[in-house]
């Protein structure tokens, strides 16, 4: 699978590679800090979206509460942090827990089709933020504030911003790749051939609740990890910061705008939007006031727009139109 | 004042907006079930007409509830216009296109709105907004009354359309049987396009009728396309009536939740219930 | 002769439809059973209750002296039970080499062993030069043999092909027919519903007929088509349908 001629040929993997290695030259050559701080948030919704995208793109189950994992997996980071368990751990734990919150909830969720699904991971996204809201243990609206520790790399704290990039190209490596293995596998095709026909998915031998389930798990759990980035380099969460609808929003656009058909689109998509949103929404917004802030939803939701009438594989697709012949 | 008034108040102000939800409802159930599209963007058109009328207020002192006819034709035309432009090219891409379509739409109308005019709280005070009747001591008021009526009105007018003339014939027969519809000689396109108009036109109804009692922001539509997809969930979309109920029921359940609980223990519990309507309801929700 | 598969006075009710009445049908070992009837005469459900598609309301379906009634449908396609469907549902957005992969994988111990599968079968069904192809943009002769393909790619025992001639040409229906004797030839037992009569009988070895959910006639082809009572179910209501469907 990883010949040198083979990756040339495979446009997903070329991009994973690209990706990485932008990721990590980029931080040196700009070493700014709002910079830094889009290519921080890129890399967490790099791996969140490509974790939707294992569900939405993939398997066919739309979700828009993704924000559930997320938030579990950074509250799960906090706690265990706060509670002196290592981040490097946490992290993981993170994913695992968000993982056990996908499983339960598949149960009563995967018996709904379609636009029904969708619907419902609204109202468990949104349930379970107002649940953190209300929940004094997790501090209910007050959030969680990491506990001071010395600056260290087993602490993942840091004066400078830039250290926080590099774990999150770490973690990021590990999750794409282990990802990348998953969907290239059987399971990837499983998966593909669930959200074009169960009933035909049924005819050799596959339980598609299982592996709708396995999907939910995988996705899950990814989103966990991603959250528990977002914990680990902001140091202070609340339900609103990492539980909001608006966090399912941006994980699932990103996706789409990249493309949702192909594993290396919500890469194409974090790359592009995530800079493209922080500064309209900082530049212009704090120059221009509070209004702005919309602006970059609605510059998603034109390019949304016309990608659904023009190009439904969003800009994964306008790619391969413009490479065709080289790749395949 | 006696428990018990406070409880007849409490149903009586749920049945004033649940019949405002009723109106919503319907328009959302009417687009869900003839173009088999769910309009994430429904909210939106409430909150174009709501500030048409705020804007009509404001500039030219035309009164809320007389700008009402303005705001539906005006949200039914953007309807045609969204069905012919947009969702009509997209009625046979998978459903991943449909959703994001209407999504999209959402995006642009809410944070248009938003940037063209601010996070900003509108509201308009008119000389009835605060005059209420006073019936046994339960108080009603009277723009939430005038709503009513006018929302009952608009229902009996939907009914008679769909069910006394050609058009709405061919609705209704677009709904249960797209192939037996086509051989009629239905113009699809143009029938779901009149749909759409009439499913927005319909929020944009409430969206005006708000207005006179309620607060004008872009983001006003978010809480009214949730309790839309509630009621339809709740009373399925297969006619008028049955989204109609589940608006009533859902305004009720929140007055009298709000009575006995904190406002975050209500939202929770809409939500819960939500998701227990979903799941419990075996017809027409598990096989689409 | 052994049985493979034995139905055993099933009966299903769609509302007032009776789709099948107290039907009973022992399929032996490695045979080519084919099965006819008019339009709406239980063929599809009878396909639909053996996968479990569909449970039946009363009777049983024992396969390999196995009682899988009410078994979901990836359980009994597990034992070696493959299926075409009559409303072909090809995975549209995915290619044609795609399509027919993704049915060897779970029969092979690695993707390689897959892919090999996948390839054999592809040129057996002259789909070869077609693998790039998305499932949606081929034309109807095509879509049915990717059914063809996906069906037989996990090397089943049992094989139910639904109307897999629909929409071919005389010459294509030759084609298909040389391509089921080959696989037929091969150990699999197959039954196999069709409308076009000549096809049916030429390859058959036992014919049975349905007509409004019962098992009218059984037999031999030539038999079959002497029979007057599969004449007369014919002539009837089905007759004109029938003929529709007999243009080609
Ligand atoms: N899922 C279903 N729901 C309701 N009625 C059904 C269903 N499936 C089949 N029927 C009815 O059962 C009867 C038998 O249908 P079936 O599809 O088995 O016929 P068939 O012999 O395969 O016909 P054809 O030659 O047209 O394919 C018909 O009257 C049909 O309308
Ligand atoms: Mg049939």
């Amino acid at each position: 699978m990883f010949k040198i001629e083979n990756i040339k040929r495979d446009i997903d993997l070329m991009i994973i590679l690209l990706t990485i290695l932008l990721l990590l030259i980029m931080p040196l050559v700009y070493n700014n800090y709002f910079f830094l701080n889009a290519l921080f948030l890129a890399s967490l919704y790099m791996i969140s979206s490509t974790a939707w995208n294992i569900m939405g793109g993939f398997t066919g189950l739309i979700s828009f509460g993704h924000a559930a994992f997320f938030g579990i997996g950074a509250y799960t980071l906090a706690l265990s942090y706060n509670n002196g368990l290592s981040p490097w751990i946490g992290i993981w734990l993170g994913g695992a827990i968000a993982s056990l919150f996908a499983l339960i909830i598949s149960f009563p969720l995967l018996r709904l089709r379609g636009h029904w699904f969708a619907l419902a991971t609204i109202a468990v996204g949104e349930a379970l933020k107002l649940f953190f809201n209300n929940w004094d243990y997790v501090g209910a609206a007050r959030g969680v504030e990491l506990a001071r520790k010395e600056y260290s790399f087993a602490w993942i704290y840091f004066i400078e911003s830039i250290y926080y990039n590099y774990v999150a190209v770490l973690i990021l490596v590990i999750s794409i790749f282990i990802m990348f293995l998953i969907i290239r596998g059987r399971i990837g095709y499983y998966l593909q051939s669930i959200r074009e026909s169960e009933e035909t998915t049924m005819t050799i031998g596959l339980n598609p609740f299982k592996y709708k389930m396995i999907a939910m798990v995988l996705s899950g759990f990814f989103t966990g990890v991603a959250g528990a980035l977002y914990a680990i380099r902001y140091r202070y969460i609340d339900p609103f910061s990492v539980m909001d609808l608006f966090i399912s929003v941006q994980i699932c656009l990103i996706a789409i705008v990249g493309g949702v058909y192909s594993f290396a689109g919500p890469l194409l998509g974090a790359l592009i939007v995530t800079p493209i949103a922080e500064y309209t929404r900082a530049l212009i917004g704090g120059a221009y006031g509070a209004r702005f802030f919309g602006l970059h939803l609605l510059i998603y939701g034109v390019i949304l727009l016309i990608l659904s009438l023009y190009a439904p594989g969003g800009l994964m697709d306008v790619l391969k139109r413009f490479l065709r012949g080289r790749y395949r | 004042m006696s428990s018990e008034i406070i409880f007849a108040q409490a149903i009586v102000d749920g049945l004033l907006m649940g019949s405002l939800y009723a109106l919503i409802a319907i328009g959302l159930a009417m687009i869900w079930g003839i173009v088999e599209i769910i309009n994430f963007a429904h909210g939106e058109f409430l909150m174009i007409a709501s500030f048409l009328s705020y804007f009509l207020f404001i500039y030219l002192g035309i009164d809320p509830l007389i700008s009402i006819p303005l705001a539906f034709l005006t949200t039914f035309g953007l309807g045609y216009l969204v069905q012919k432009g947009i969702i009509n090219r997209i009625l046979e891409a998978p459903f991943l296109t449909q959703i994001f379509a209407t999504f999209a739409l959402l995006l642009i109308i809410r944070n248009g709105f938003f940037v063209a005019f601010g996070p900003d709280i509108r509201s308009v005070t008119t000389w009835y907004s605060e005059a209420t009747i006073d019936l046994y001591g339960i108080k009603m008021s009277i723009v939430k009354l005038f709503a009513t009526t006018i929302v009952i009105i608009a229902t009996i007018l939907l009914h008679l359309f769909l069910t006394r003339t050609y058009l709405g014939t061919a609705m209704r027969a677009l709904s249960q049987d797209k192939t037996a519809a086509q051989l009629m000689g239905i113009d699809i396109k143009k029938v779901y396009a009149i749909a759409f108009g009439l499913g927005a036109g319909l929020a944009g109804i409430g969206g005006a009728l708000l207005t006179s009692f309620y607060y004008v922001f872009p983001e006003m539509g978010v809480p009214f396309t949730l309790i839309a997809f509630i009621s339809v969930v709740l009373g399925g979309f297969g006619n008028i009536l049955g989204p109609a109920i589940g608006a009533v029921i859902i305004g009720v359940l929140q007055s009298i939740g709000a009575l006995i609980m904190t406002p975050s223990m209500k939202d929770i519990l809409v939500y819960i219930v939500f998701l227990a309507i979903l799941l419990i309801k075996p017809t027409g929700i598990f096989s689409r | 002769m052994k049985t493979i598969l034995k139905v055993e006075n099933v009966t299903k009710r769609f509302g007032g439809v009776i789709a099948l009445n107290n039907v009973s049908v022992d399929v032996y070992e490695k045979e080519f059973l084919g099965i006819i009837g008019p339009n709406g005469s239980g063929k599809t459900t009878l396909f639909n209750v053996i996968t479990g598609f569909i449970k039946p309301d009363k009777g049983r379906i024992i396969y390999m002296d196995k009682d899988i009634t009410g078994m979901p449908p990836y359980k009994i396609a597990r034992l070696g039970v493959a299926r075409t469907f009559q409303i072909m549902k090809p995975l549209e957005n995915l290619s044609v080499y795609d399509n027919v992969l993704i049915y060897a994988l779970p029969r092979s111990k690695d993707v390689d062993e897959a892919r090999d599968k996948t390839e054999k079968v592809l040129s057996l069904l002259d789909l070869w030069s077609r693998r790039d192809v998305l499932a949606k943009d081929l034309n109807a002769v095509e879509k049915r043999r990717l059914e063809l393909a996906r069906a037989i790619v996990g090397d089943p025992k049992l094989l139910l092909l639904d109307e897999v001639l629909a929409g071919h040409s005389p010459a294509e229906i030759d084609k298909t027919l040389a391509i089921l004797k080959k696989i037929h030839e091969s150990g699999v037992t197959i039954m196999m519903i069709e409308h076009v009569m000549r096809a049916i009988m030429k390859i058959s070895e036992r014919v049975i007929v349905l007509n409004y959910g019962n098992v009218i006639a059984e037999g031999p082809p030539e038999k079959i088509s002497k029979d007057p009572k599969v004449i007369e179910a014919y002539l009837g209501e089905g007759f004109k349908k029938y003929l529709e469907t007999n243009k080609t």
